[in-house]
């Protein structure tokens, strides 16, 4: 018996991926949105897209997921949606300064995001069956995540419901075990740097933003923590939207004018917003688009 | 190797062929003594050695004890060796890590050096069934076993020979002297034994560990007060279904083979006294600790404290023999002054009906869980730790989950045991029509199958 168990033993650390399926999976069969939000885990975690939709009284849909995706994979998980005859008012692309320095290694997580997974009618009649008896099984078996994933959700089932049903996720580790009240202060101005690999993927990410209508099209460089905010000059934050906005072809208006910086002991890691930071994150984007008439009553644009 | 390996089935089969195609029953003693060396050195040759010569000593010292005048030095020197054995695998790191600490309160500057030793698997199990049999010889309850294959074949038959049942003599070995009968009622109970075992290993231990691992992880920070809550809960079933789990499949398997082994869980959660909890759960090793170990402290003779010390020793090496660790100490400790409490205090003074019952069934099984909570934290500093959980009363999404799954788990073992405990000699399988019973048994078997391949599996067991 359990001939198969140590080959296809749920891998017990596997958030990310879970994550990034679920919303490769919404991507597809989200439906008509008045706000679409796409972006790296700072807007997985820090934006509250159920409350954001109370807020601006609209349904905004969220298939933000992780900085391993880069500008490439945000353009896929986009170009699915529209594929699907998805349609939104706008969209807001919400990217956080430590993917800028893109690793080569984080490529396959772009491909994951074009490419994967097939329908289950694209499948081998094996992989099918595999398919759905893993679908039935992750939520009969307590499949545990590890670390602070496990004792926050507990279970795979339990993160895929509710990124399902959000379209974001919490980050544990502001809640579960030490509380994060003070970073290091990182590099400076340096936090900013973008390499190569990162300025390629806006280029991909530019075509989408062009198919979607640049003026339809909304940009968020999400928050620091102020203890890696403070030796930054200022105009080298203002010079990186400016320079990104450009590159996807995004007007210099539709950079929203969110805080660069929140106090430390709102983030639950450096670059997570924990849930209080959360919360006056997204209200204060709320304010924003409310600001740009980005909300009920809707006035076409 | 063990009865979750792949191999374990094919090696069965193997062993039901050739042991059912021979007409002999000594020839089947002996395939069934090959089948246990297979089955052994599987895990470890080398250690397979010892239990071999762990046989031989206790096959000996039997024969001599019989012979000789000096029938309790044979037996004090045989058992002596038989617990060097043990207390050198599985205890000699414990004393030599206690004797450190000592010498550290003491001021003192200890070299913290340990000994890099093997547990073999199932030692404890064996060794207390070799000095069983030595102990019968010598109180000429049985007749020291002539035929070295058969006393080899019972002293380490394969169903029982890693967790137990602790087998007598007068009930197993007896066995082993005359020809085995199987018939088609038997093949029914084995086979309905073997799918609930792992039914109650892989699909209910198995898919809680997770949770009690959660809720006994100790990180160097507070945990949520309901994952300790949760854990303990989960525990509390987990170890329990993992044991007789693997004491449904022994018995069982030991079925195939015409074999009868005990029983070593007769419902001991719906115990409504510590006392009557420990004469339903392990129960081979509440019987073992009882006459080997009780009675000849003095057992109940004498004053009702002097009972209770008895009682309350027994429990302490009772909780050290499960493993070399201050947390089994306590836990036995926990046990015996519980039992000890019911034997001075509560025994025969409270009226007899429903609310007693009540009332006893909730006190035995909080005294049960804090046992386990002992029982299962990895050290004494960990419980600390799990104490200042309880500043934590946040409600995290986990927690829906997880609540559910303890109660659709214990819903399943409340309706099995219930059927269990109506049927004639606990053959649930017996109130079953022969169509819903193939198909119940069909069901839970993919339901295990495919189970085992989304959950870890090992027994807990196997490390005492």
């Amino acid at each position: 018996m359990l001939p198969l168990a140590e080959k296809r033993r749920i891998v017990a650390d596997d958030s990310i991926s879970i994550i990034v399926r679920e919303q490769i999976e919404r991507a597809q069969g989200l439906g008509d949105q008045d706000i679409l939000l796409v972006g790296d885990s700072s807007c997985l975690m820090g934006v509250d897209a159920p409350l954001l939709s109370r807020l601006v009284n609209g349904k905004v849909g969220s298939l933000c997921t992780v900085g391993y995706l880069g500008p490439r994979g945000y353009a896929s998980l986009v170009e699915r949606y529209l594929a699907a005859q998805g349609k939104a008012r706008a969209l807001i692309i919400l990217l956080h300064p430590v993917q800028m320095q893109r690793n080569p290694d984080w490529e396959g997580w772009a491909d994951l995001a074009a490419n994967d997974p097939p329908l289950p009618h694209e499948k081998s009649w094996r992989e099918a069956l595999y398919f759905y008896e893993t679908q039935i099984f992750d939520h009969l078996v307590y499949a545990p995540l590890s670390g602070t994933w496990g004792e926050y959700y507990g279970s795979r089932a339990v993160l895929s419901r509710m990124v399902q049903d959000s379209g974001g996720a919490v980050e544990p580790a502001g809640i579960v075990g030490k509380q994060q009240t003070s970073f290091a202060p990182e590099s400076g101005s340096d936090s900013f740097a973008r390499n190569e690999a990162f300025n390629l993927a806006l280029g991909r990410l530019a075509e989408t933003v062009g198919r979607f209508g640049g003026q339809r099209v909304y940009l968020v460089i999400t928050p620091q923590p102020q203890s890696d905010f403070s030796g930054l000059a200022p105009a080298v934050y203002q010079a990186t939207r400016m320079d990104i906005a450009a590159r996807l072809g995004i007007p210099a208006g539709n950079i929203l004018e969110l805080p660069p910086a929140m106090p430390d002991n709102e983030f639950a890691t450096p670059t997570h917003l924990n849930l209080v930071g959360r919360d006056l994150y997204t209200r204060a984007m709320a304010a924003q688009l409310q600001s740009l008439g980005l909300a009920s009553p809707w006035t076409e644009r | 190797m063990s009865f979750v390996q792949a191999e374990f089935l094919k090696f069965l089969l193997l062993v039901l062929v050739f042991y059912h195609a021979t007409p002999s029953f000594k020839v089947q003693n002996a395939i069934i003594l090959l089948a246990s060396c297979v089955f052994y050195g599987w895990w470890n040759t080398s250690f397979l050695a010892l239990i071999l010569a762990e046989t031989a000593l206790a096959f000996g010292a039997g024969l001599l004890i019989e012979r000789t005048g000096r029938k309790n030095i044979v037996l004090a020197v045989a058992s002596t060796l038989l617990l060097l054995a043990l207390g050198y695998f599985k205890y000699a790191n414990f004393f030599l890590g206690s004797l450190d600490d000592l010498l550290l309160l003491l001021g003192g500057a200890p070299d913290r050096r340990m000994l890099q030793i093997v547990l073999p698997i199932g030692i404890s199990f064996h060794t207390f069934q070799a000095i069983a049999y030595m102990v019968d010889v010598r109180r000429g309850r049985i007749a020291a076993e002539r035929d070295m294959v058969r006393f080899a074949a019972f002293s380490m038959f394969f169903p029982q020979l890693v967790a137990g049942p602790i087998e007598r003599a007068s009930h197993l070995l007896a066995q082993f002297q005359q020809p085995r009968q199987i018939d088609a009622a038997k093949i029914r109970q084995a086979v309905w034994l073997i799918v609930m075992g792992y039914f109650f290993k892989v699909g209910v231990a198995d898919v809680l560990a997770p949770m009690a691992d959660i809720g006994f992880f100790d990180k160097g920070e507070p945990n949520s007060a309901w994952w300790v809550i949760f854990g303990i809960l989960a525990f509390t079933l987990q170890i329990y279904c993992d044991f007789m789990g693997y004491s449904l499949i022994a018995k069982g398997v030991a079925l195939l083979l015409g074999f009868d082994l005990s029983w070593n869980f007769l419902f001991p959660y719906w115990s409504r006294s510590i006392a009557e909890f420990w004469h339903r759960w392990h129960i081979t090793l509440g019987l073992w600790l009882r006459d080997y170990l009780y009675i000849p402290l003095g057992g109940n003779h004498g004053s009702r404290a002097r009972a209770a010390f008895n009682l309350y020793a027994t429990m302490l090496l009772g909780g050290l023999w499960h493993g070399a660790n201050w947390t089994f100490v306590i836990w036995g400790a926990w046990h015996g002054m519980a039992l000890a409490v019911y034997h001075l205090l509560l025994k025969d003074r409270l009226p007899a009906g429903r609310l007693r019952d009540g009332l006893g069934w909730m006190a035995t099984m909080v005294t049960v869980m804090i046992g386990w909570v002992f029982f299962r934290v990895p050290s004494l500093h960990n419980l600390i730790s799990l104490g200042r959980a309880f500043r934590n009363w946040d409600w995290y999404p986990a927690h829906g989950a997880t609540l559910t799954a303890l109660i659709v788990s214990m819903a399943a073992i409340f309706v099995l045991e219930r059927l269990q405990r109506k049927a004639p000699e606990y053959d649930s399988s017996a109130l079953l029509p022969p169509l819903p019973r193939a198909a119940l048994l069909g069901c839970l078997t993919i339901f295990v199958l495919a189970m085992a391949m989304h959950t870890r599996v090992s027994f807990i067991y196997f490390q005492f």
